[in-house]
């Protein structure tokens, strides 16, 4: 069961081990880690156009009907990885409740206890506190964690050797969402819409996602951009606090499911092909080095993680008005 | 501190055109008192007298987007480069002392 990373420190310590382990452990190109190759992944979905030059910036992964898919399979995937370089095979990844912090006062939110010295460290560039610190004058090297992949402005992706960066509250979004943005998610009925992107109206997709929602939401976008720093950018992943983020995320899917139904998703495959890698009957995207093999959308519609709590999105559609 | 190394981890995968040297263009179509309308349009960047492709679309909606800076959409494209020039500061970086901006 996947629990709420604040109320059981054991999955946290045991999370932060295991990023640790990939983190150390070489990829089959050893020039970066397991972990790195994580990372990889995230970026070169980022850069998988569906279909190629549309103007939504739709990708493999974002801005379309395969975001919540494709994410739920990728946090499935490092979290199998953890459990086996941990040996425990019954881990399962901590979620952060960003909705908790975001009710918190805005002065307070860059203080919350998931940014402790002992869970997710704090701010800076790079990053100088708690497990994921980069320090130039620490006697032991092997304890900063080294940024070996990142994506560049031209839209590449290259090795690079830097400490994490975060500028927490400090970009241009100063707190975190609210529940008014996850409430009008829960209000939506349809999953998805067209025209299947960015632009949806009244999907569900698109108002967890971020795009669309009631003013000032942003939702899963706006956590990105208020942590900011490596966050707001395609390498992402660089930062452990993003797989705790979209474990949250994928609670508040797995939430609307148990209320819309599990295998509510759209489009179905009799949608055009400019729709490519996002209808149900699609495979997921996997790097070519990947040897796992393919997985279609649909799986992720029934590999429904279990977690410990939905009470706190209980209480978001119950002041849903009734139409 | 940042040592980039000079691989480039981009052509292991089959990433289309699109992710080329040359900027994308978009293509907004809409119908208008019994007109089909396109407007076709291309980014070209400059700066500090070099030229820098910008993967950045608009949509129908007239907001901006690109990967490199991936939950956003802008509603200029000025905001957007200015984005980008802090997010990837080792992308654009300092002008040689002396020269100017004219």
């Amino acid at each position: 069961m996947r629990r709420d990373a604040i109320s059981d420190p054991q999955a946290l310590g045991d999370y932060i081990d295991g990023v640790w382990a990939l983190k150390r452990l070489p990829a089959s190109d050893d020039r970066y880690s397991r972990y790195d190759w994580f990372v990889l992944w995230h970026a070169s979905a980022m850069m998988a156009s569906t279909p190629p030059g549309n103007s939504a910036n739709r990708n493999a992964a974002h801005s379309g009907p395969v975001f919540l898919p494709w994410h739920r399979y990728y946090l499935s995937r490092i979290e199998a990885e953890i459990a086996a370089v941990l040996g425990k095979p019954q881990f399962r990844l901590p979620y952060w409740n960003w909705l908790t912090d975001g009710a918190m006062r805005q002065q307070d939110q860059p203080n919350a206890p998931i940014w402790d010295d002992d869970k997710m460290g704090g701010t800076g560039y790079p990053v100088r506190t708690g497990p994921f610190r980069f320090d130039l004058n620490t006697p032991d090297a092997s304890t900063n964690w080294v940024v070996r992949i990142e994506m560049r402005s031209r839209t590449s992706i290259v090795l690079t050797r830097r400490g994490l960066n975060r500028n927490i509250a400090g970009g241009d979004i100063r707190r975190l969402p609210g529940g008014t943005g996850v409430k009008s998610a829960l209000s939506r009925t349809a999953y998805d819409r067209p025209g299947w992107d960015r632009n949806s109206a009244r999907s569900f997709r698109n108002e967890l996602e971020g795009w669309r929602g009631p003013p000032g939401s942003g939702t899963h976008n706006r956590v990105h951009r208020w942590i900011s720093g490596d966050m707001s950018l395609g390498h992402s992943p660089n930062d452990p606090i993003f797989f705790l983020h979209h474990c949250n995320v994928d609670r508040i899917w797995a939430f609307w499911q148990s209320r819309n139904g599990a295998n509510t998703y759209a489009p179905d495959q009799n949608a055009p092909d400019d729709l490519a890698s996002h209808r149900l009957g699609d495979r997921l995207f996997q790097r070519n080095d990947d040897d796992a093999p393919p997985v279609l959308i649909d799986r992720m519609l029934s590999d429904i993680p279990v977690y410990d709590s939905f009470t706190d999105l209980m209480a978001l559609e119950d002041s849903i008005p009734v139409a | 501190m940042q040592q980039e190394e000079s691989q480039n981890l981009l052509p292991e995968m089959d990433h289309g055109d699109q992710h080329g040297m040359s900027a994308p263009s978009s293509s907004r179509h809409f119908q208008h008192s019994g007109h089909s309308v396109i407007i076709r349009t291309k980014y070209s960047l400059e700066v500090d007298g070099v030229e820098h492709p910008l993967h950045a679309t608009i949509g129908e909606d007239g907001r901006a987007v690109t990967h490199a800076l991936p939950y956003k959409a802008y509603a200029s494209i000025v905001d957007l480069v200015r984005d980008l020039i802090d997010g990837y500061a080792s992308d654009f970086p300092d002008r040689p002392k002396g020269k100017s901006n004219a």
